[in-house]
């Protein structure tokens, strides 16, 4: 051991501030060092001298000196200067508290900076947004559920009589590439089509998809066969091929088909 | 809270200040300084300063650790005014006869002040922290502004000193 670490143990050791793993091996070094032993004692006594050394009582008159200086100096007053009140304010103890603060206000500010911003969806879109992405089409034979395109792109409405869904785009202007309004499910029919755009519709059916496609500004209205009474269609908007909206639609609870 | 009430206005509070610290600062003063008029001197400075400066107090510190620090200041001031006053006069004593009587009790404080005047200032203010005023590595890390591992290694220079100081003026353990 280095005759500076031994030393450097030793007033651990003297003051009481010496880890159990520097413990074992001081005390190894004091049992196969004669020298180390020597170095244990002279710093035992030099920590016993300067303990041994008591306080010395200050002159009785001591504070009434001090007082009586202090008593004919100007009296200090608080400065009511900006750094003084942040230095006074930011005390260790109240940092972490306002740190709290201040991100607790954030997270209240973002929250109801949200709500305020979603008051300008109309309340339909809200509760269809509210259920998610599955939406129920009524419950006493007919039912009907709209949602707006965003952008103000135009509504997707769709409504169900018995065994038939109507699918109505209303788009309020034109885009390139199209508005496609695509209905998903097995054993789907087309009933009828009718394209009221000035530039034209298509309806394309497939064995699981009827898909309705709006070339210009105008209103589709797609009526649709439905298979069964159970099952979940899914319906998707896109516009220029990238979706828009997507819903899942259950279809077991319309009833009178 | 005794410094904001005394910037209040309340003058009973930095007299309770006083109260709580001047035998502490007088103490570290003492065993800085030559002597007891020195440590008066020093202990007084130190409150006159620190009330004059009160305004600027910084609150980010503990006021114990701000008055521990213009005491020690002032205490080290006033030594190294003596010092230079002193000149060669000053000059550490002989290693004489009457060393036996030096380990008696009234005769040791004596000794070891005297080991204590030649330790270089800084080495001697944390000797008379750590070990006369009791106080932590922590707390006289705060006082003296510095890392604690500065303040130990500082000390354990000091401590290498005064023994060599205490041997030389032919004290043996």
């Amino acid at each position: 051991m280095k005759p500076d670490t031994l030393e450097r143990l030793l007033w651990e050791q003297a003051e009481g501030t010496i880890s159990a793993v520097d413990r074992s091996r001081l005390d190894a070094e004091l049992a196969s060092d004669p020298r180390a032993e020597r170095q244990r004692r002279g710093v035992k006594a030099v920590a016993e001298l300067l303990t041994s050394v008591g306080e010395v009582a200050p002159p009785p008159s001591l504070q009434a000196r001090i007082e009586t200086a202090l008593a004919a100096m100007p009296r200090p007053r608080r400065r009511f200067s900006f750094t003084a009140m942040v230095n006074e304010v930011l005390v260790p103890k109240w940092r972490v508290r306002i740190a709290w603060a201040v991100v607790g206000l954030v997270v209240g500010m973002t929250a109801t900076a949200l709500i305020v911003a979603d008051f300008g969806h109309t309340s339909r879109e809200d509760i269809s947004r509210f259920y998610g992405s599955m939406a129920t089409l009524g419950t006493a034979g007919s039912a009907s559920l709209e949602v707006a395109l965003p952008d103000a792109l135009g509504t997707l409405a769709l409504s169900a009589r018995d065994a038939t869904l109507t699918v109505d785009l209303e788009v309020a202007r034109p885009v390139a590439g199209g508005v496609t309004v695509e209905v998903a499910g097995a054993g789907l029919a087309v009933v009828s089509f009718r394209a009221g755009t000035a530039s034209g519709g298509r309806v394309d059916a497939s064995a699981d998809a009827v898909v309705a496609t709006a070339d210009g500004a105008g209103h589709l209205t797609t009526k649709i066969g439905l298979p069964t009474r159970s099952g979940v269609l899914a319906v998707r908007v896109a516009v220029a091929g990238k979706t828009v909206v997507e819903r899942g639609l259950d279809v077991s609870s319309v009833s009178g088909q | 809270m005794m410094v904001r009430a005394c910037l209040d206005g309340d003058n009973a509070a930095f007299g309770s200040l006083v109260q709580k610290y001047s035998g502490k600062l007088y103490n570290a003063a003492y065993r800085i300084t030559r002597g007891r008029e020195d440590a008066v001197d020093a202990t007084q400075a130190a409150f006159v300063k620190a009330y004059e400066k009160l305004p600027s107090f910084d609150f980010n510190h503990r006021f114990f650790s701000w008055i521990y620090r213009i005491a020690l200041n002032e205490a080290l001031d006033i030594a190294g005014r003596r010092r230079r006053e002193a000149g060669l006069d000053d000059a550490p004593e002989p290693v004489g006869g009457d060393i036996e009587d030096e380990y008696a009790e009234v005769e040791r404080s004596r000794f070891v002040q005297r080991a204590l005047m030649e330790l270089p200032p800084d080495g001697r203010a944390l000797i008379v922290l750590r070990h006369f005023q009791g106080l932590s590595y922590g707390d006289i890390a705060e006082i003296l502004r510095v890392p604690e591992k500065t303040v130990k290694s500082r000390l354990f220079t000091a401590r290498q000193r005064l023994r060599q100081v205490l041997e030389e003026r032919g004290w043996k353990p």
